[in-house]
């Protein structure tokens, strides 16, 4: 454990959506930090808002419909960027905080080859020289394990394999050395031996640069393999936040346990059922009233219905185990 | 039932797509992407079939349904020669082999109200029409969970896992004996992807079905399946049962694809050691054996001598590699 101050401190934070129909709160008031050198992982199932919680933090929400209503979003050093002018946060990205999202295709420009658009990350932020931050560009590729960077940093990216492409906007994500890097299913779209290795440069990027890394996915296996801690979302709301092995070890919201329990294991064998969480996701413009998960819950009661449940610490596993579930204080 | 005869028995079979090129769009090259393919599935069995993207595995799943023309090899369901029948002479079998889809938003028509999606096979094949056509939809809305007054509504009203099971509906509606699964709940959420398997495993009882099981996830493929093959670049490189495929993988590949697959299980990914490099081009596959670039275990003989053919190791373990049984043995290092 550090006493250090985290690289960033999330606190209260709720992003609105203007949607028709209304506004929507599609992360409703969530907190929580991410340490140097660490590997949070954000999980919970599509429409969760753990995408939503990513673009909050970069400040990339969309423009006419989104904006964060309360909390703070701090990143070390640089203060809240919720409270930053926009000029003043495009500073900040892809230099002390960037981003890698799911599909690289449409986050390239098709029309720049691979080196000119990493030397434009590189002298947005650094006063070089074309030619030097050609140079920058060139040396993050061959970091990022591209073969013959020097002759590849002059392609385009439809001329790269998905991986290859994955390659290059880690490349260009690093290649600032931010102390933050938000990575949004960055391997989903790639096929598991690719996916493998991307999950490996993730982590020898992270030791090299000395970042930290919010790992967003809906893949319980990639968060066992690369997190230290995890923190699960549901409608909006962290329903758990624990170290790694006390989540695997011991789920203790609800939700958790059905989602590990949803999943097909190796070691079961053939045919046997599969648990499964009745019902599906609730619209975030019509929640159950109380605990948001209530409707769909096995282990519902009374109090549920009545009352949102905070998060509750799990006195059996140390301070940094905490369940949003009123069935956690029973348990404390 | 006729004993002996298996329900689906596929020999030789390939697939090579023409690259067209230049201005008069000649072929100048061929793409195997299914290049010489053997497999059975039994009666009552689920087959997986696993491999990375390009591998070849759904254009397998599409020549078995006969949505493709094989460019060689045999298709024989049933004991009846399907590989080179046109459609007229084919009407018959479609109704014993159907296939679910990936994605059943864009295997649904967005215009068709999900009685007429699920009447219609059943006009067509079986001539049903009014009360009896809407009872036999209702039984098919039954058998899949959904209410009966989805009937009235059209695909883009329901969840992704709802239209699947739509999907599943449409294909159960003329009773078939075979159902192709291409990456059914691929998808799809945990929660709602376990739903949709216990689906999948509850009608295979209840109706006798036999999947050939189509997934680039290996813990679903083991979850579903009686026997696995694994494909690489359009070739079975491994079959076996599904236990001994998990807990003695032979072939490299296969080897490196469940040691790549992150499980969830915090201790269990500790010591992972990537597969180098990418899949090769189909359109230009290597010489040999089809992995010797990224094989960590590749000789000479492996690039030199033609590709090896799919062997038995075992009773009911097949593996296509020069080198498996002196890795099976554990007395050889990487390179």
């Amino acid at each position: 454990m550090t006493t250090a101050e985290p690289v960033l401190r999330v606190e209260g934070l709720r992003t609105a959506l203007a949607l028709p129909g209304g506004a929507v709160n599609v992360v409703d008031g969530i907190s929580f930090t991410v340490d140097t050198g660490e590997t949070v992982g954000l999980v919970g199932e599509s429409g969760c808002g753990k995408s939503m919680t990513a673009l909050s933090i970069m400040g990339l929400l969309p423009q006419s419909i989104g904006r964060i209503t309360e909390g703070r979003v701090l990143l070390r050093g640089h203060g809240d960027l919720a409270a930053l002018a926009p000029t003043a946060l495009r500073r900040l990205r892809g230099n002390a905080v960037s981003m890698v999202f799911q599909e690289p295709m449409t986050s390239l420009n098709p029309v720049y080859a691979i080196g000119e658009q990493i030397s434009e990350a590189v002298r947005a932020h650094r006063d070089l020289s074309r030619s030097e931050a050609w140079k920058a560009a060139v040396d993050a590729l061959r970091l990022v394990g591209i073969p013959s960077p020097e002759a590849r940093a002059s392609v385009y990216p439809h001329q790269l394999s998905g991986g290859m492409r994955q390659r290059v906007m880690i490349a260009m994500a690093m290649v600032c050395r931010p102390t933050l890097l938000l990575a949004d299913e960055p391997t989903t779209a790639l096929d598991v031996t690719i996916q493998a290795q991307i999950l490996d440069l993730m982590n020898r990027m992270k030791a090299e640069a000395g970042s930290a890394i919010l790992l967003i996915t809906h893949d319980l296996g990639v968060v066992a393999r690369m997190a230290q801690r995890v923190l699960v979302m549901y409608a909006g709301v962290i329903v758990e936040s624990a170290s790694v092995l006390d989540l695997f070890d011991k789920p203790s919201h609800p939700y958790t346990q059905g989602l590990l329990e949803a999943m097909p294991s190796r070691s079961k064998g053939r045919g046997t059922r599969l648990s499964t969480i009745g019902g599906s996701v609730p619209d975030l413009r019509a929640l159950p009233q109380g605990c948001r998960f209530s409707d769909r819950c096995a282990a519902v009661h009374q109090r549920c219905r009545e009352a949102e449940p905070p998060l509750f610490p799990i006195a059996a596993t140390g301070h940094a185990h905490h369940a949003r579930c009123w069935l956690a204080e029973a348990g404390a | 039932m006729k004993s002996g005869t298996p329900l689906l028995e596929v020999r030789g079979l390939a697939k090579h797509f023409p690259v067209a090129t230049g201005v008069f769009q000649s072929a100048g090259s061929w793409i195997k992407a299914v290049d010489g393919v053997d497999l059975v599935v039994h009666r009552g069995e689920t087959f997986g079939l696993v491999g990375e993207s390009g591998c070849g595995k759904s254009t397998l799943g599409r020549l078995i349904v006969r949505l493709l023309k094989p460019t060689a090899g045999s298709i024989a369901f049933e004991g009846k020669e399907m590989a080179h029948l046109d459609d007229a002479a084919l009407f018959p079998f479609r109704r014993a082999v159907q296939i679910v889809f990936q994605d059943p938003y864009s295997a649904l028509n967005p215009r068709m109200r999900v009685g007429r999606l699920l009447g219609e096979p059943l006009r067509i094949h079986k001539h049903l029409s009014g009360a009896a056509l809407q009872a036999e939809v209702d039984q098919l809305l039954d058998a899949v969970g959904l209410p009966r007054s989805a009937t009235a509504k059209f695909p883009h009203e329901f969840s992704g896992g709802q239209r699947q099971r739509i999907g599943i509906a449409r294909a159960l509606a003329l009773r078939p004996k075979l159902i192709v699964c291409d990456e059914p709940v691929s998808a799809l959420d945990v929660s709602i992807q376990a739903q949709i398997l216990n689906l999948l495993l509850d009608l295979q009882t209840e109706f006798g079905l036999s999947y050939l099981f189509i997934s680039h996830d290996l813990s679903v493929v083991r979850h579903v399946s009686d026997r696995i093959g694994v494909m690489y670049l359009g070739r079975i490189v491994e079959v076996a049962d599904a236990t001994s495929l998990f807990a003695t993988p032979m072939h490299p590949y296969t080897r490196a694809l469940i040691a790549s697959a992150p499980v969830p299980d915090p201790r269990a990914n500790t010591a992972v050691v990537p597969l180098e490099g990418v899949v090769p081009s189909a359109a230009s596959p290597p010489p040999g054996c089809h992995f010797h670039t990224r094989c960590p275990y590749a000789v000479d003989k492996c690039k030199a001598e033609p590709a090896p053919q799919l062997e038995a190791l075992q009773t009911n373990h097949l593996v296509r590699c020069w080198r498996a049984g002196e890795l099976a043995e554990g007395v050889v290092g990487g390179r």
